[in-house]
């Protein structure tokens, strides 16, 4: 009996993790997103409990697009980390994501 | 001699005229916010990488959408413009006027006022590869058109001899630079 409460408890437990860690969701980008410097690699952008964006940059976390645009491209020119930085800003994947439906018909 | 320089001025005044008319008129090149039946006309020379037409669309459009446009008096006529040789603002713009023809131009619009500086990325020319493929008017659209409206949209920018954008031309009259909505309303008034 006592084996089946502990059961219960340790289900629980998991449960309550798993809701925990629902919270924090991550978005793979897309090949199309992903400028031509690291196009290979693994790139996710998360949003965190409190709303707050990072990227994941083949396992490493990063808070800002800033660090993420020079993992991206460590050898890059001021003017092309701009651009890069540019294409990994939310707002613009948002508004990319949303313009790429501009073409389908209803 | 007198009565031929005064002719010779308003006949240059009345051909200016007839090209600013023009201009109000044809729509075929523009992007039109608003009933196209309004009564009165703003043309707007727009070009998405200038900070100062941005700055229109911030602050003097939502009111005059809300006081004019919303309510049947006036559209608004947006001719996309840029430098001649650029060649991916070229192809952004018709882009956005296939769009605006068979699509939904207001989200490009939305994402090129954010960031016009996207119209030079791999991802941009994607997304334009994407519309081509996925509607097949505005795929034909943006292939068969060469940019050539858009082109014709500088050539009769050209023509005002302004110094930039953006460009008004309101009751027949040519403002250059921002303005303000009171500015506006005053011009068309």
């Amino acid at each position: 009996m006592k084996k089946v409460k502990w059961f219960i408890c340790l289900m629980v437990v998991v449960a309550m993790v798993g809701c925990s860690d629902d919270d924090e969701t991550c978005e793979r980008l897309d090949e199309d997103f992903k400028p031509e410097e690291c196009k290979s690699d693994n790139i996710s952008v998360c949003s965190d409990d409190d709303g707050g964006r990072y990227f994941i940059f083949n396992g490493e976390t990063y808070d800002t697009s800033d660090e993420l645009s020079l993992a991206c491209s460590p050898q890059a020119s001021a003017e092309r980390l701009q651009m890069i930085k540019m294409e990994f800003d939310e707002a613009t994947l948002k508004l990319f994501n949303e313009a790429r439906s501009a073409a389908i018909c209803d | 001699m007198l009565l031929l320089v005064l002719g010779f001025y308003i006949t240059k005044l009345s051909k200016h005229r007839d090209v600013l008319v023009a201009i109000n008129e044809d729509v075929s090149n523009s992007i039109v916010l608003g009933a196209s039946d309004a009564p009165e006309t703003i043309t707007l020379f727009f070009d998405y990488n200038c900070r100062f037409c941005k700055n229109f669309f911030s602050d003097v459009y939502p009111q005059l959408d809300e006081d004019y446009i919303q309510t049947g008096k006036v559209k608004l006529n947006l001719r996309l413009v840029c430098s001649e040789n650029d060649k991916f603002a070229l192809l952004a713009y018709q882009t956005a006027l296939c769009l605006y023809k068979f699509g939904e131009f207001d989200k490009l619009h939305k994402l090129l006022l954010h960031q016009s500086k996207v119209m030079y990325t791999e991802q941009f020319v994607t997304l334009v590869e994407d519309y081509i493929a996925i509607n097949e008017m505005v795929g034909e659209c943006i292939t068969e058109s060469n940019n050539q409206e858009v082109l014709y949209n500088i050539y009769q920018f050209e023509k005002l001899k302004t110094k930039g954008t953006p460009t008004f031309v309101i009751n027949n009259g040519v403002i250059v630079g921002y303005q303000s909505y009171e500015s506006i309303i005053k011009n068309l008034n």
